[in-house]
């Protein structure tokens, strides 16, 4: 009886709330919703593999990349040519000044890229060809790019458009970021929507030296857009919590200290 | 039962900070102080002793230097925990740990490194690989900027406390020429420059271990420690989703392993 009071508990958290919803459309590309910024002080480029090189099958591929904007519009979609088992590093700054004005698009949005081609191998095992790959982040004048893998199958694309594949939970659910926040540093904690409808989240910031809710932030996130909420002013060594019915609201972090920048995965 | 380890890089010093408190509300955790361990190997058995103690909701940080002192020499590899169990002091096999653990998301340290600069750090883990596994990874990460030095640091833990010496070959992925030849040691982290390979920017490095599994991150390094950037792979099978992911690792392993001919 224990154990079945257990189970139903704990299926009101797991039952019909995966991560990454499964396609119908066997067709279907997935990738990651990745952040894009650009502005005078932001320069963001994207690592390109050509997956079909990679599982060992030759031929003239392609990806879709489409662009969304801070409110989860499409704005821009480009198809680009992959070379076979060379680099290709895409300036996402310069696809998006040689398209468009800055003041037109704003600092940051989402993009996602889509390889047109799925591996045989993937087909025989019911998979689907993902993109999770590597975004650059270039601030101010540094020397340095600092580099983030992308973490969520979050969108899919078919015939039928844009799929988002991110389920939405029963109950509200904490994402606590096992992470020191320091007070001599800015952050940016960014999250996506990985979701078909908006979502309202509610960032806490809590102290670490005696549990105190230092901040509360609340917002809200359409389909496939990205909001960046800024930690200024950090008196005190804290912790970010965020609050949404996203199965994971896993943010991405960027931290900034003078001309220094650091990125990270939550 | 994850370790976390203290990383090292060239004009870094490392430095971990662990937590006592769930990532999430939902996966049901044990709430109350843990112990911080520090483990290592000597090559032989492995030694575990007490650092101190973690109160619930609190993060403790531990350098490098906190634990240099503890250690046989600086080679060796500092591995952190958080437990309710007390770990034997000397042990064959690396010692289990009871300790909590989660999945969305998984229970995460910082590991960090530090240089007299600035810092750059990702959320991690490391659980023990099988000791026959290997390592196949594409990476994108060189950057060629003047003053830069690029490096992949290969991060090992095993069961056994033996230090296995392994061989590791870079190829160019276009043309699946070997372009160098290094060793790693398991239990470790290996440092491997990636500049005296002759990549250049448009080449996309391979980097193959056939006789033990890594987690490969790629440090990056201008002006001796003023800027610093670090990221890892992702393991070949995150290149599909749903299905049997990881038979599509192993077709890229038994693919990448027999196109790539070494010495």
């Amino acid at each position: 009886m224990k154990n079945f009071i257990k189970r139903v508990g704990r299926a009101s958290w797991t039952f019909k709330q995966s991560l990454t919803a499964v396609p119908k459309d066997k067709q279907t590309k997935i990738s990651d919703l990745f952040v894009w910024r650009h502005n005078d002080v932001w320069k963001t480029s994207f690592e390109l593999l050509n997956t079909a090189y990679l599982f060992g099958e030759y031929g003239v591929f392609q990806v879709d990349i489409v662009f969304f904007d801070t409110r989860g519009c499409v704005f821009f979609e480009k198809t680009i040519d992959l070379s076979n088992g060379d680099r290709q590093t895409l300036n996402i700054s310069e696809i998006l000044e040689n398209n468009f004005k800055s003041g037109v698009i704003g600092g940051f949005g989402t993009f996602s890229v889509f390889h047109n081609n799925t591996p045989e191998i993937a087909i025989k095992l019911n998979s689907f060809v993902a993109e999770r790959g590597y975004v650059s982040y270039r601030y101010k004048d540094s020397l340095l790019a600092s580099y983030v893998h992308g973490n969520l199958d979050a969108i899919g694309k078919n015939d039928q458009g844009y799929v988002s594949l991110g389920s939405v939970s029963l109950l509200k659910r904490d994402y606590n970021l096992q992470y020191q926040l320091i007070s001599d540093c800015e952050y940016d904690i960014v999250l996506t929507n990985p979701c078909s409808k908006p979502q309202k989240v509610t960032i806490r910031i809590f102290s670490f030296n005696d549990g105190r809710l230092i901040e509360v932030h609340h917002a809200k996130i359409n389909s496939k857009a990205v909001i960046v909420h800024t930690l200024k002013k950090i008196s005190e060594s804290c912790r970010v919590s965020i609050e949404s019915r996203m199965i994971m609201a896993r943010p991405v972090v960027f931290i900034k200290k003078g001309g220094n920048m650091d990125v990270f995965h939550g | 039962m994850s370790y976390f380890p203290i990383l090292k890089a060239p004009h870094c010093t490392g430095r971990t900070t662990l937590y006592n408190f769930s990532p999430n509300n939902w996966e049901s955790i044990y709430k109350g102080s843990q112990t911080i361990n520090l483990s290592y190997t000597d090559g032989i058995f492995w030694h575990s002793m007490v650092l101190g103690e973690l109160e619930y909701g609190d993060c403790q940080v531990i350098k490098h230097r906190d634990v240099k002192s503890l250690m046989p020499d600086d080679d060796t590899l500092p591995l952190l925990s958080l437990t309710q169990n007390k770990l034997d002091k000397i042990s064959k096999e690396l010692p289990q740990l009871v300790s909590n653990q989660t999945t969305v998301p998984e229970y995460r340290s910082t590991l960090g490194l530090v240089s007299q600069y600035t810092e750059t750090s990702y959320q991690g883990e490391l659980n023990p690989f099988p000791s026959k596994a290997s390592l196949l990874t594409f990476s994108p990460f060189l950057q060629f900027t003047e003053k830069v030095e690029n490096f992949v640091l290969l991060l090992n833990l095993e069961k056994q406390a033996e230090n296995r010496k392994v061989k590791v070959e870079i190829f160019d992925a276009s043309t699946k020429t070997l372009k160098c030849e290094k060793t790693a040691l398991s239990n470790n982290i290996t440092v491997i420059s990636l500049d005296d390979c002759g990549f250049s920017k448009n080449d996309l490095p391979v980097v193959i271990c056939r006789e033990m599994a890594a987690i490969p991150l790629y440090f990056s390094c201008a002006n001796q420690g003023e800027f610093l950037s670090l990221e890892h792979t992702h393991p070949p099978a995150s290149l599909v989703v749903h299905g049997a992911r990881f038979g599509a690792q192993k077709h890229l392993k038994d693919y990448w392993f027999s196109e790539c001919k070494g010495l």
